[in-house]
């Protein structure tokens, strides 16, 4: 099976009352790096839990190349959710060794590339015999970018990869996800926090906000439809009539707006006295998704 | 199958191994120093010798359905799959490890030195379910613990009882004038607790999560 495109239809997903995913649709196709991007606790790794069938959900269906998901053992085998290794197990510290996991990767995941992770394990100095619990979170994170690119799986989904790296480690991991990619073409799919970091990686975005994926689409035409108009408070107050007004900030007579507008509405803007500036994908993410948690 | 089945040997390899050596060294011990070994320490241990391959199965099966469920299906195994490959993993451990028990039991007398005493042959059918029981209990409680630690707790005590049928069964299976149809019956609640116990597991798994 070649990658297909990984689609999730009216996904309901609770934990108690708490109603994380509601009626969530989303479409992930074959050869583009997606970056999924959503608040603390916004249901990022559930989503992604259930788009490879680590996790339940209460409605709707997930498919791959028009197929169940869910306790396909085909399918599975063409997604590869690398998330980040827990410090502790049920019932204590997670004593396994890093090569216990690389063994379970090497005998579950079919595109295993073997010479690869052992690239990787020394690109990252990670000793395959030390314990888990031994290792720093950083060292942890590699572990989790290590089964993840060496999976050479259609549709590989990272979970945070970059938490706990460091910066020069970081970058190494954009570097050898471009590199990666520039070979395979396969998809990535990874969410994290360290947004604009990772802005120039990803080719598409997803927002998730409030249970539901409120914005996806190529990041550069998303980030073209923001702008932040700062200047006299009337003034902004003035231009900004009729745009679609995402946050404001005033300081004394000094207003900023947050707008979303094609560049036709934002010309009467342009010949005002005001500053008119792009937004980058962060800021675009706050304007969006700031507002005060749901409860 | 193959995949689940080869990731749970590798948990379980090391500790047959060393139930392996223990059962050479016990035998050869009691082999070399049939006297000497009855009132000591050793000798204890010798004549647990049955339920030493239960006690085995009983502490790695806690984790099975915990750790190593958890990484199997976050490499995109199926429940389903990790299911009965471990099924089918207990059980030829089962067999295996009393088939090891039988081996021990026999050798000695076919090397010509004394024969071993843990047990007559006639108790060797009855290790199978006995030690099949305690293993199954003990991953049906390994698998409770993930959604309830309290009822969990009851599958242990389950664990216990299979081992107590094992040590009851080593002497009732001489002395049926004490102990009349017991050996039958405590096979029965074996068979039962098996079937109990993979259900639960069975329930456990289906929808289990990655965590």
């Amino acid at each position: 099976m070649n990658a297909a495109v990984l689609q999730a239809a009216g996904l309901n997903k609770s934990y108690g009352k708490n109603h994380v995913l509601r009626d969530l649709d989303v479409t992930v196709e074959p050869g583009k790096i997606y970056g999924l991007i959503g608040r603390n606790g916004a249901g990022k790794t559930t989503l992604l839990g259930i788009l490879t069938g680590q996790n339940t959900h209460e409605s709707g269906s997930v498919t791959y190349g028009g197929q169940p998901v869910w306790e396909n053992q085909t399918v599975l085998g063409e997604l590869c959710f690398s998330r980040e290794l827990s410090e502790t197990l049920v019932g204590g510290r997670n004593s396994l060794k890093v090569a216990h996991y690389l063994n379970a990767a090497s005998l579950f995941l079919p595109h295993w590339d073997r010479d690869y992770a052992q690239r990787l394990l020394e690109e990252f100095s990670l000793d395959p015999g030390k314990r888990i619990y031994a290792l720093s979170k950083g060292q942890r994170s590699m572990v989790t970018v290590l089964i993840g690119l060496a999976s050479r799986a259609p549709v590989t989904i990272l979970d945070e990869p970059a938490a706990g790296l460091d910066v020069v480690m970081r970058e190494r991991f954009y570097q050898l996800l471009l590199e990666d990619f520039g070979e395979t073409g396969r998809t990535f799919l990874l969410s994290t926090h360290i947004i604009e970091e990772a802005a120039a990686v990803f080719e598409d975005v997803l927002f998730l906000d409030r249970g539901k994926i409120i914005e996806q689409g190529p990041a550069e035409d998303l980030v073209a439809q923001f702008h932040t108009i700062s200047g006299r408070a009337d003034e902004v107050d003035r231009v900004c009539r009729g745009l679609e007004v995402l946050s404001t900030e005033t300081l004394g007579r000094h207003k900023t707006a947050a707008v979303r507008c094609g560049e036709e509405a934002l010309s009467p803007a342009r010949a005002a006295d005001v500053d008119i500036a792009p937004m980058n994908l962060q800021k675009v993410f706050v304007a969006l998704c700031g507002h005060e948690p749901a409860r | 199958m193959n995949a689940v089945m080869r990731f749970l040997w590798r948990q379980y390899a090391p500790a047959t191994a060393v139930f392996f050596l223990y059962a050479l060294l016990m035998t050869l011990l009691h082999s070399l120093f049939p006297a000497g070994l009855a009132d000591t320490t050793l000798g204890s241990y010798y004549y647990m010798f049955p339920i030493v391959p239960a006690l085995f199965l009983l502490v790695f099966n806690f984790g099975v359905h915990s750790t190593f469920l958890d990484i199997a299906l976050s490499m995109g195994c199926t429940r389903r799959t990790f299911l009965w490959g471990h099924q089918l993993m207990l059980l030829l451990l089962t067999l295996g490890l009393t088939a090891l028990t039988a081996l021990f039991l026999f050798v000695p007398g076919l090397l010509g030195l004394p024969e071993a005493d843990f047990m007559t042959p006639r108790g060797l059918p009855y290790l199978l379910p006995f030690t099949l029981a305690a293993a199954e209990a003990a991953s049906a409680g390994g698998a409770l613990r993930r959604t309830r630690p309290g009822l969990s707790l009851a599958f242990y005590v389950l664990c216990l009882l299979a081992l107590i049928f094992l040590a009851v069964q080593m002497q009732v299976v001489d002395e049926p004038w004490l102990w009349g149809d017991l050996a039958w019956i405590l096979t029965l609640v074996s068979l039962v607790l098996i079937a109990v116990c993979l259900g639960v597991c069975a329930c456990c798994i289906r929808r289990a999560v990655v965590r």
